[in-house]
């Protein structure tokens, strides 16, 4: 009962400086301009030939930074036709060939430049691509072909060569909403159209993930610090902290309640913008990506790590302005540290650049110690790349770093447990 | 058993001594006013029993419990004197709060609010914004939250401040009521004159040192001064009485005498009468509490030069 009526009072307050509101407003406004989005099928040929024209371009994000290339060759597909039964067009896939227009020679750069970056074998701008010089031959022209269309979360392709650069394809989305150029997507009720450079489900994943990252990860966690960084600092006033420390209440039960008024307030607002642009994304689109809902669940960890940082500076100074910027300088430093700890422990950077060992160790203590912003963002992209793009997001998955999960929650959990735990220890001995 | 107990108080914030060593009890049932100039002690002593500041060394104990035992602090009601409720409660739900936090069942707290909403006289602005309320309001709000939960022991720090008279008027009889439940009241305040009609007991600290402790009859009577109200004529006779008593001053209708013994003033009376000069009263003399208080203050502490 009392442990309600402390959170219920944070509930009051935040209502009562209308932050509430302006979160719930700003929410609001998101999920309307999502649901505001929808999508309109096309034709099947132009969407597979869509796919086909960026067959040319090879983009490298296996090294270190971006590298790429494009080669004059075409893509035609043609004599499409369903497999199958009729119904359900997209259930049983399509048969289709795909001819190779241009000189042999940008073809053989295309095929060996793409292989060599599969192996890993280019990793920078200038390194030589091997056997560039080499024809490829049918096999591996043929997992040219297969693999290009699986790039683009096609899970079931098969492809045999059927004549000079000409191959027969057949292809098995998992839907159409995971169809690249299937859609053509209309934004404000249909004020605007625009075709979808990618296929729904990528469309909305990029959606989301821009919303979970910025949108909620930097504005709505730092609107949610600012909102939320006079709860202790209100309750610590000199004639209000009076009449509560009087009441049969533990000084440590006290600021622990708070801190979870605060959190509450962060879960509400983390809950009604990802799940309501969740549910209007999802709802228009038909692709139910479970994992962004989970993001709620990181978003808000990562807030309370920052919240627990206001909550000491609160107790420590009783001020306002302290509880509000020092967790949002934390957490500038922090992302300075994650980002730095990031380059310095790619492989790639490591075999370029020889940075001294108690740099590298400085960076890992102070990453080990403080707030992991880049590490949280990590573990959002995973959780959404799982979603429920089962195989067809393999590759994506294969492109997120790998990172230490367990080692992230528990440093996370140990720095909250150690900053509340000077935050009690200070606030039970001090005179007020 | 008393219900407040402070023995050999010590407070120290840093280089200020706030209580040097003090003793009080308190018993079940009694008002008891602490008086004493600003700095002199008194909040220190409250916060010290709530626990909300923690002593140097010495004993405090609220209800048979140590001062810092949450249990203690169950059954207290407490309106510090600078107290700020947040205002972005209404009258009603600050009252549900701090009911709620002193452990009041919903039930209960549904029961309690509005008559004693009514009892302190803010019914009215009951569901406006602390923030819209003016300083008595606020005040009797503070007095609402102490209460709200049935306390045993309320600690009252300047409960008057800024209520008109007749709120004041209402507040002592609000006190006397509750002293008449069986509560015990430990009141802070600088209205001496409200201190002395409605205190059993007064304690007078100065510089953290418990200076004079007895009931407010004991510490205002004025023991060899009285009044006598004559009949008839005794101008003639004023000379003749001062040379009886060590001292004199005319009232309306007589004389204020000061004697050295009661075998001094019966001679006197003795005189009068054979005089025939009838005598319609006779009073002994009281001061005020603040003359009492400031007569404490302006006598020089034990061991001060």
């Amino acid at each position: 009962m009392r442990y309600l009526a402390i959170l219920k009072d944070s509930l009051v307050e935040a209502l009562d400086r209308k932050s509430l509101y302006v979160m719930m407003a700003l929410s609001g406004l998101f999920v309307l301009l999502c649901a505001s989005l929808s999508y309109s099928p096309m034709d099947e040929r132009a969407a597979i030939q869509d796919m086909a024209d960026q067959f040319d371009s090879i983009v490298n994000i296996r090294g270190f930074g971006i590298t790429g290339a494009q080669y004059d060759v075409r893509f035609d597909v043609g004599a499409i036709r369903p497999l199958g039964a009729d119904e359900g067009r997209f259930k049983d896939g399509y048969g289709f060939a795909l001819t190779v227009s241009g000189s042999a020679d940008e073809w053989r750069k295309l095929v060996r430049h793409w292989d060599a970056v599969r192996r890993g074998a280019v990793k920078k701008k200038d390194d030589p691509i091997p056997d560039v010089d080499k024809d490829p031959d049918a096999e591996l022209q043929e997992k040219f072909v297969r693999d290009r269309f699986r790039e683009k979360m096609v899970p079931t392709v098969e492809a045999r060569t059927t004549g000079d650069r000409v191959f027969a394809v057949k292809m098995k989305p998992v839907s159409r909403e995971l169809l690249e150029g299937a859609y053509r997507g209309h934004f404000l009720f249909g004020l605007w159209s625009f075709k979808l450079p990618m296929s729904v489900a990528m469309f909305v994943f990029v959606l989301e993930s821009l919303l979970s990252e910025y949108l909620a990860g930097w504005i709505g966690c730092g609107i949610a610090l600012v909102f939320t960084a006079g709860f202790v600092p209100s309750m610590l006033q000199r004639g209000s902290l009076d009449v509560l420390l009087a009441r049969p209440l533990r000084r440590w039960t006290l600021l622990l309640l708070k801190y979870l008024g605060g959190l509450t307030y962060a879960t509400i607002s983390a809950t009604v913008f990802l799940g309501g642009s969740w549910l209007a994304l999802s709802a228009r689109s038909g692709v139910w990506n479970w994992g962004y809902l989970a993001t709620i669940g990181t978003l808000v960890f990562f807030f309370a790590v920052l919240y627990s940082i206001g909550v000491f500076f609160a107790v420590l100074t009783r001020s306002w302005l302290a509880a509000m910027v020092m967790p949002v300088v934390v957490w500038a430093l922090a992302s300075g540290v994650n980002n730095a700890q990031v380059v310095l422990n790619h492989p790639e950077f490591k075999a370029e650049v020889r940075v001294p060992g108690i740099v590298t160790t400085a960076l890992d203590v102070v990453h080990f110690v403080l707030p992991k912003p880049k590490d949280f963002n990590i573990i959002n992209q995973y959780l959404m790349a799982k979603g429920s793009f089962g195989e067809a997001m393999e590759g994506m998955r294969a492109e997120i770093p790998e990172i230490a999960w367990l080692k992230v929650v528990l440093t996370s959990l140990g720095l909250i447990a150690v900053t509340l735990s000077l935050s009690c220890w200070i606030f039970t001995r001090r005179d007020y | 058993m008393p219900v407040i107990e402070v023995r050999s108080l010590v407070k120290h914030y840093k280089n200020v001594h706030a209580l040097q060593g003090v003793s009080i009890a308190v018993e079940k049932g009694e008002i008891y006013g602490l008086l004493g100039q600003n700095g002199a002690g008194k909040t220190t002593m409250v916060k010290l029993l709530l626990s909300i500041v923690k002593p140097t060394s010495g004993e405090a104990l609220l209800l048979g419990k140590p001062a810092g035992d949450v249990r203690a602090r169950e059954k207290v009601g407490y309106l510090p004197e600078d107290h700020r409720f947040p205002e972005y409660h209404t009258g009603a739900s600050a009252l549900e709060y701090y009911a709620a936090l002193s452990g009041v069942p919903r039930a209960e707290r549904r029961k309690r609010i509005p008559p004693m909403l009514e009892q302190v006289g803010i019914a009215d602005a009951a569901n406006r914004k602390i923030r819209t309320y003016s300083k008595g309001m606020k005040q009797r709000l503070g007095l609402a939250q102490a209460m709200i939960h049935d306390p045993e022991v309320l600690f009252l720090d300047e409960p008057t401040d800024g209520v008109d008279p007749l709120g004041r008027k209402h507040i002592r009889e609000l006190l006397l009521h509750l002293k008449g439940q069986g509560k015990t009241i430990f009141l802070n305040s600088h209205l001496l004159s409200e201190v002395e009609m409605i205190t059993d007991r007064v304690g007078i600290l100065e510089l953290g040192k418990l200076r004079r402790e007895d009931t407010v009859s004991n510490l205002t009577v004025q023991k060899d001064s009285y009044e006598l109200k004559l009949d008839g004529k005794f101008d003639a006779l004023v000379p003749e009485i001062q040379k009886r008593v060590r001292g004199l001053r005319r009232i309306e209708a007589g004389v204020e005498v000061d004697v050295e013994s009661k075998e001094q003033l019966n001679a006197l009376v003795d005189y009068l009468r054979s005089q025939n000069v009838t005598l319609a009263g006779m009073s002994q003399k009281k001061q005020t509490l603040e003359d009492v208080f400031i007569e404490t203050l302006q006598k020089p502490q034990d061991g001060a030069a």
